[in-house]
């Protein structure tokens, strides 16, 4: 009887404290939409060192942000609560996506069971970080098909001064952090236009066309024949991708916490086809070509997830 | 090979280069526009790292580099000149190699916080900072991933959970080709 108490002690324990952890996840994502802040930090990926501004905004409007990069090809992120608008003068290239307007939900599930199995939410403890005490809150994966995180959150304002992405045995994949952050300042509305018109560059709009699903019911045409461990589909669309003719299915797949998108689309509407594995800091595609279809799979998840999904993908008869 | 020309670099600027290889890297500079390039992006790093940015980023920085020693070259001169000539313009004594720059001055920063107070639980203070060293080797993105990347991020976006990562990957991307950024 003593060990039963001893035991649910401990597992009520843990559960606390995934929950305090969970209140400063919470805490952070709100901070990050509804604080007005201009910031340079440093990020780390693929072995370089980039340094970028952000300035945010939030009022009455929404939010609007603008994210800059200060080094390599100026590539510059406008965002509000309806478009995003990327400039990206290394390809002459601007793509206007959909901003899908601030969610109310929780980062991590209320319901922490769902996510227990495959993650651990520690609370830290106390750092310092850019200058401001700051909270650790560490989120470790259980097994090497989703990455961890570490995330150092400032503890007066809950906003993120520095986050560490990592995999599996803790070892860093992707770094950023602050080097300098003014909170609650007032933003000139001149710091928040772009330093590119887009003029002469070629442009791509995500804008997405309402258009009949192709499939009865709406449900996918196509499904995953394995998924790792906790996966499960989320949501199902059809997507404009480039122009007016390219539309594809897409597909999200959740464990509560990492996000993955798998995209098929006639071949046809590919300007040039993605095979293989391809890697953009901790963003990791994997490209299957199939029955005439582009099959592509992206999510920060590690290469073998994206793998998964991509080469499981089948008509849905297929699978039947 | 790049690891070298950056040392070199760095010798250069602190007076430690023999004269010899002095003339053949201000010889590379000329000749590579991507090594400019690579001087022009190690000074805003460096700079970031130090909370020293100009309000103002001189994006043309590695072109008046290039004019400069072309100049020099021409008239040939002794090689103590380059060193007069690269150091006001560079400033890239502390930034020839960022890579340990991150990680030393990170540090720096980290322990001689004036405000700082004892903390009630340490957080492991070895991976609280930007270590370049434990990158993993990268594989090239492809052409044409920006069009998946902006789609799904509306999605990772909004779980937060992220951070700002998610356009923070976008705008950390070049790709332009390599050979354009390697050499003229």
């Amino acid at each position: 009887m003593r060990l039963l108490l001893v035991v649910l002690l401990a597992v009520s324990g843990q559960a606390v404290a995934q929950g305090d952890a969970r209140k400063w996840l919470d805490d952070m994502s709100g901070a990050l939409q509804s604080l007005d802040y201009d910031g340079t930090f440093v990020y780390l990926h693929d072995g370089k060192l980039e340094a970028m501004r952000i300035i945010h905004r939030m009022d009455k409007g929404g939010q609007r942000e603008r994210l800059v990069s200060l080094t390599g090809s100026a590539r510059e992120v406008l965002r509000d609560d309806k478009m995003v608008t990327c400039i990206m003068p290394d390809n002459k290239s601007v793509m206007v996506g959909q901003s899908r307007p601030p969610q109310p939900f929780p980062v991590v599930p209320r319901d922490l069971d769902s996510v227990s199995p495959h993650y651990l939410l520690e609370d830290v403890g106390d750092d310092r970080m850019a200058g401001y005490a700051a909270r650790v809150i560490a989120i470790t994966p259980r097994d090497s098909f989703r990455y961890g995180y570490r995330f150092w959150i400032a503890r007066d304002t809950r906003m993120l001064l520095k986050s560490d992405l990592t995999d599996v045995d803790g070892k860093p994949i992707e770094q950023m952090m602050f080097t300098r952050l003014s909170i609650g300042d007032d933003i000139p509305a001149d710091d928040l236009q772009p330093s590119l018109t887009g003029d002469g560059y070629t442009w791509h709009s995500q804008v997405n066309v309402r258009r009949k699903p192709s499939h009865p019911e709406g449900k996918p045409a196509w499904q995953a024949g394995k998924l790792p461990a906790g996966f499960s589909m989320t949501h199902f669309q059809h997507k404009r991708m480039r122009d007016a003719s390219s539309d594809a299915q897409h597909m999200v797949f959740s464990d509560g916490l990492a996000t993955v998108s798998a995209y098929v689309e006639n071949v046809d509407s590919v300007q040039e086809p993605l095979v293989g594995l391809s890697s953009m800091g901790a963003m990791n595609a994997f490209g299957v070509l199939r029955d005439g279809f582009q099959v592509t799979v992206v999510g920060e998840v590690p290469p073998a997830t994206v793998e998964m999904i991509a080469t499981s993908l089948n008509p849905a008869g297929d699978n039947e | 090979m790049k690891d070298k020309i950056h040392e070199q670099l760095s010798a250069l600027l602190d007076d430690e280069l023999a004269d010899a290889e002095q003339s053949l890297l201000v010889r590379q500079l000329v000749k590579e526009s991507g090594l400019r390039e690579q001087l022009s992006h190690y000074q805003v790093v460096s700079d970031a790292l130090h909370d020293k940015l100009p309000q103002q980023i001189d994006t043309r920085f590695h072109e008046r580099v290039h004019a400069a020693v072309q100049q020099e070259a021409a008239i040939n001169a002794a090689p103590s000149r380059y060193r007069a000539l690269l150091r006001p313009l560079a400033g890239l004594a502390a930034a020839a190699s960022v890579a340990v720059v991150a990680v030393v001055s990170l540090q720096t920063m980290h322990q001689q916080d004036p405000a700082a107070t004892p903390s009630v639980a340490t957080a492991p203070t070895v991976d609280s900072y930007i270590r370049a060293e434990n990158a993993p080797t990268p594989v090239v993105p492809a052409r044409g991933l920006d069009v998946y990347l902006v789609n799904h991020n509306e999605y990772a976006v909004n779980r937060g959970m992220q951070g700002m990562l998610p356009y923070v990957r976008i705008v950390g991307q070049d790709m332009r080709p390599e050979d354009s950024r390697e050499a003229e």
